[in-house]
């Protein structure tokens, strides 16, 4: 309940003062986003096992962001940007896929 | 779903390694197809360490952490509002450089269009061009007969072929009334005219429109040169016919009596290769009027 909570505060944060996002981080948001996409699903989904640990959630959060945008920043440095954010997006793709399967079979008993 | 049983999780973990056999089976892992690999362990593994251990410890359930997960949850939420905002501001540059990037295109299409026509019409020039060319061409090669017969006519070149040929000379003891005169020579050549000659020459002086037989003293002078005889005259045409056709002319006719007369010496025969020269360049430039252009002629005083 919290964890909505802080979300809607999040999201209401972001639409109220529209951060100027620098123009180097720019190409890097999106990918952050579904890394971060990818660890919430997982979080959600260790939640409604019954093992979700709060310590785990963060350092999986904060590693998932830096990992990827890591990634792709390096990409970027070699050349391949566009395939290495390709390769990410579809490995943390296939995470949250198979994550909110698993939910969705905790919710419906399905 | 990955299991806390999984050798590859549990395995080394638990120090099963001494009892392990010499041969170590190849984790699943190391086997398993990627795809597979990421569908099962789309949980992260920690979760289960984490509440496995606590299970075997028997840990509470820490409490310390749920501040920092808000925060990561804030941050998440401020993350996705950030990308949308920053998709959404992005978006009107990213359309407005699509239309000038349309708007180029269309303006280069209408560019190629254009040339395509210009192509069309260049091509349909060139073939009227072309076909005139060739027009021309037929027309020059039409030009340079017509000026190659007119020339051989007239004596600006050189022709050759059969012919007969009449040599006569002063009469040996007769003294001047026995001389050659251009009477005689002008009656030969317009004899031989009239006999079928298409080209005359005298002691290789070529016979034009121009050219007159004139007494000058002893000498006869024709284009400028003086000559002195025998006087050759070759004249070009069908030798079968020509001698005879000259002695019925009154021209021949005259021509016999007087050469019989004062018993001039005269030899006529048919040659099958006469060769006969232009005329020289002196006769060739032509002089003719001109009619005055525009402006009325002036009074001269």
């Amino acid at each position: 309940m919290i964890a909505v909570v802080g979300l809607v505060v999040g999201v209401v944060l972001g639409l109220i003062f529209r951060p100027e996002v620098p123009v180097g981080l720019e190409p890097y948001l999106p990918i952050a986003v579904v890394a971060a996409l990818d660890a919430v699903f997982g979080a959600l989904r260790a939640f409604l096992d019954g093992i979700f640990d709060d310590k785990v959630f963060v350092v999986s959060f904060v590693s998932n962001v830096v990992i990827a945008a890591g990634i792709v920043y390096l990409g970027d440095k070699l050349g391949v940007g566009g395939q290495l954010s390709t390769g990410v997006i579809v490995v943390l793709g296939i995470r949250i896929f198979s994550n909110v399967a698993a939910i969705r079979r905790h919710i419906f008993h399905a | 779903m990955t299991g806390p049983g999984t050798p590859y999780d549990d395995g080394p973990r638990h120090g099963s390694m001494g009892a392990a056999p010499a041969r170590t089976p190849v984790p699943p892992a190391v086997t398993m197809p990627l795809l597979n690999r990421i569908t099962q362990q789309s949980l992260d593994e920690d979760y289960l360490h984490v509440a496995e251990r606590r299970t075997t410890t028997g840990e509470p359930r820490g409490s310390g952490g749920r501040r920092l997960t808000v925060l990561a949850v804030v941050a998440f939420g401020l993350l996705v509002a950030v990308a949308a905002v920053q998709t959404e501001r992005n978006a009107p540059a990213r359309e407005e450089s699509r239309a000038v990037l349309i708007s180029r295109i269309d303006a280069q299409q209408k560019v190629v269009r254009r040339q395509h026509q210009e192509i069309g019409e260049l091509t349909d020039s060139y073939t009227k061009a072309e076909s005139s060319y060739t027009d021309l061409g037929r027309q020059l090669a039409q030009a340079n007969r017509r000026s190659q017969s007119l020339a051989e006519e007239t004596g600006y070149g050189a022709v050759s072929g059969p012919g007969v040929q009449i040599t006569v000379d002063d009469a040996p003891d007769a003294g001047r009334s026995g001389l050659v005169q251009d009477d005689d020579i002008a009656g030969v050549l317009n004899g031989l005219w009239q006999a079928g000659a298409t080209a005359i020459s005298i002691n290789g002086q070529r016979v034009t429109t121009r050219s007159a037989p004139r007494n000058s003293g002893t000498v006869i002078r024709i284009n400028n040169v003086s000559l002195t005889g025998p006087y050759v005259i070759s004249a070009l045409g069908d030798n079968r016919t020509m001698l005879a056709k000259f002695a019925e002319t009154s021209s021949g006719r005259a021509f016999q009596l007087l050469t019989q007369t004062l018993h001039m010496p005269v030899t006529m025969e048919n040659v099958d290769h006469l060769q006969i020269p232009a005329a020289p360049d002196s006769l060739l430039s032509l002089r003719f009027a001109t009619p005055a252009t525009g402006q009325k002629p002036q009074e001269e005083n």
